[in-house]
């Protein structure tokens, strides 16, 4: 599904969102605790020091 | 370097020159040199944003820094995710809605002129400067690894780049940008799988791993809060938002990518892949320092990395030298031999042992580490320059470590990390004179036609500014410092306005006068205090909107100031 105008097109209405922003909202945020427990994870395996 | 690698640096320098100037055609207005007319799609974007970011520095650098230092560094960028999803609500719907070419203009149309004026200006004063440093870091250590010319390494960085930058305009720099962040990304992973084969099948993966977390290099996390320590979590979740905030928000370079984009949705995405892949990439950036780190305790190290300043030490303290490489040289096998037992004891589940071994391996790191030191102050005594040796840790590296062609591919690495950072700062250094000072005070009813030359100009010479810089930067070192130091004064001051811009009630003279009161402030608490830098942007951001606010809140009058959705033409 495109989401934008026609590249030389003047501005028109704004395009329908792809999916929902408070869905991308939520994904940024698990997918940065997701990361912050991956390196966590790594220190109390191996860390130590 | 052998011939094959050099064919593929220049091959590649010579495909990305090609493919940047074939995007000139069909671009004629301003509009589509500087904005590629509102029509690139999200992705494209995202991976320029990412790309921009990604400098030569990051890789020779903070490569180096995770051999030196560990994971650590991460912290910095904690702040970032959080920071797109208040950009991606707040400033960047503001921005796409207003249809302007710079984020200062957004300000002419929400409170007046000067502060637009003055909010580009000290743009261009610190990333004018901040672009030669961009080309002469990685030309200092191309030339020193290489042994090349300096000018022949700035030559290298600044000519393709400039080349695609002047003729292509920001539609090349951001497809050349697709291509360069595949190399990066490609080479890191290379890198990081050739990292973790080298590991001896003896010692393994988990031992590895474990030696390096016993020296702390896999610490991530320094929970406690202190002001004056850099890199903390807090440090990194607080002080690291607000300079995110600022850089993503408001910082021309990174604006003008996403204002390309051809929807809000468009925009908001492109930054989402920052969110999301930022941390994990440069997780990745120092794992490879680390490993790099773990690959030298079973194969000797040299005792100074950038090869320039081991020459000279050579010539002029030969003999001190020696005893520092022989001193050197029993500490390494002393490591390796307590490194190796560690192994054994953990594999024959001698737990006991293990922990000894574990000591005396720490032991035997320290004293290396020491040693190291000494060789580091002779080198700064003997050459009168600060060896920097961290920078060289990866390209010596990568240079006499790894088999053909992995050199030439991690050179053209470096080299695309370099100019996707400079085209995207030329870019929107030229965008800014054109916009905000020529177009808005020179010639203000000039053709299309005329500003699109008046923009290659500005590109070109902005181009040729950067590469004397570039050239003079050894000499200019501790002027560029000032400016540098000059430019984290104001990154979070800036920020302030653009919070100030989203209040309502705030003023045009509360928010040029809440802009000089925020640099001011936090140039007092730099010179007064220990705080570390990342906490100068969320002081410089209160101040401009504590005295912005105060002085909105007592003047009468000005009720006819648009608010922000105004000046955005979005209907409340």
């Amino acid at each position: 599904m495109s989401a934008g105008r026609p590249p030389d097109a003047p501005y028109g209405p704004e395009p329908r969102p792809r999916r929902s922003t408070r869905s991308l909202y939520a994904r940024v945020l698990i997918v940065q605790a997701l990361t912050l427990i991956a390196l966590w994870l790594l220190q109390q395996t191996f860390g130590g020091g | 370097m052998h011939p094959i690698d050099w064919l593929i640096v220049f091959g590649y320098l010579a495909y990305i020159v090609w493919d940047g100037l074939r995007r000139t055609r069909g671009r004629e207005g301003v509009e589509g040199y500087f904005l590629a007319n509102r029509s690139m799609p999200w992705w494209v974007v995202g991976l320029s944003v990412m790309a921009t970011q990604m400098s030569a520095i990051t890789l020779v650098g903070t490569t180096g820094q995770g051999a030196s230092d560990g994971m650590r560094f991460v912290q910095f960028y904690f702040g970032l995710p959080l920071a797109m999803l208040i950009l991606s609500v707040t400033l960047v719907p503001f921005f796409h809605r207003a249809k302007v070419y710079t984020a200062y203009e957004f300000l002419e149309r929400r409170f007046d002129p000067k502060t637009r004026s003055m909010t580009s200006g000290l743009f261009l004063l610190s990333r004018g400067m901040a672009v030669g440093v961009v080309i002469s870091a990685p030309a200092v250590i191309l030339s020193a690894t290489l042994g090349l010319s300096f000018p022949l390494a700035v030559a290298l960085i600044g000519v393709p780049a400039v080349a695609y930058t002047v003729f292509g305009g920001v539609e090349a720099v951001q497809w050349v940008d697709v291509k360069q962040m595949v190399l990066i990304v490609g080479g890191l992973g290379a890198l990081l799988v050739m990292l973790f084969a080298g590991i001896p099948g003896d010692v393994g993966v988990g031992n590895a791993l474990r030696l390096a977390g016993e020296t702390g290099r896999l610490d991530t996390f320094d929970f406690s809060f202190s002001l004056t320590e850099t890199y903390t979590f807090w440090s990194g979740v607080i002080g690291g938002l607000f300079l995110m905030l600022s850089y993503f928000g408001t910082d021309q370079s990174q604006v003008q990518r996403y204002l390309t984009a051809r929807s809000l949705d468009d925009a908001r995405s492109s930054l989402f892949m920052s969110a999301y892949w930022k941390i994990p990439l440069q997780a990745m950036v120092l794992l490879i320092g680390v490993l790099v780190f773990v690959y030298y305790l079973f194969s000797a190290p040299p005792l100074l990395f950038n090869t320039e300043h081991e020459a000279a030490v050579r010539a002029g303290a030969a003999a001190e030298y020696q005893a520092i490489d022989a001193r050197y040289d029993a500490a390494f096998r002393e490591r390796r031999a307590a490194a190796l037992d560690f192994a054994r004891a953990r594999d024959a589940g001698d737990d006991a042992l293990a922990d000894r071994m574990a000591d005396r391996f720490l032991t035997r790191n320290e004293e290396m580490e020491a040693v190291r030191g000494d060789a580091l102050g002779l080198a700064e005594r003997t050459t009168g320059q600060n060896p920097r040796d961290v920078n060289y840790i990866i390209p010596a590296f990568v240079l006499s470590e790894l088999p053909i062609a992995i050199p030439g591919l991690f050179i053209a690495a470096v080299l695309a990390a370099a100019m996707s950072s400079i085209a995207a700062e030329l870019n929107s250094l030229s965008t800014a004179t054109i916009i905000d000072f020529y177009r808005r005070h020179l010639r203000p009813a000039a053709t299309d036609a005329h500003y699109l030359n008046a923009s290659r100009a500005a590109t070109a010479l902005w181009g040729v500014f950067a590469c004397g810089i570039a050239l003079y930067a050894v000499s200019l070192g501790s002027l560029i410092e000032v400016v540098n130091r000059f430019g984290s004064f104001f990154y979070g001051s800036i920020l302030g306005v653009f919070m100030l811009a989203m209040i309502p009630r705030a003023r045009p003279l509360g928010a040029f006068v809440g802009l000089i009161a925020g640099m001011l402030t936090v140039g007092l608490v730099d010179w007064r205090t220990d705080i570390a830098f990342l906490w100068l942007n969320v002081v410089g951001a209160f101040a401009v909107v504590a005295v912005g606010m105060l002085l909105s809140l007592l003047q009468r009058g000005g009720e006819d100031t648009p608010t922000a959705l105004e000046a955005a033409g979005i209907d409340a």
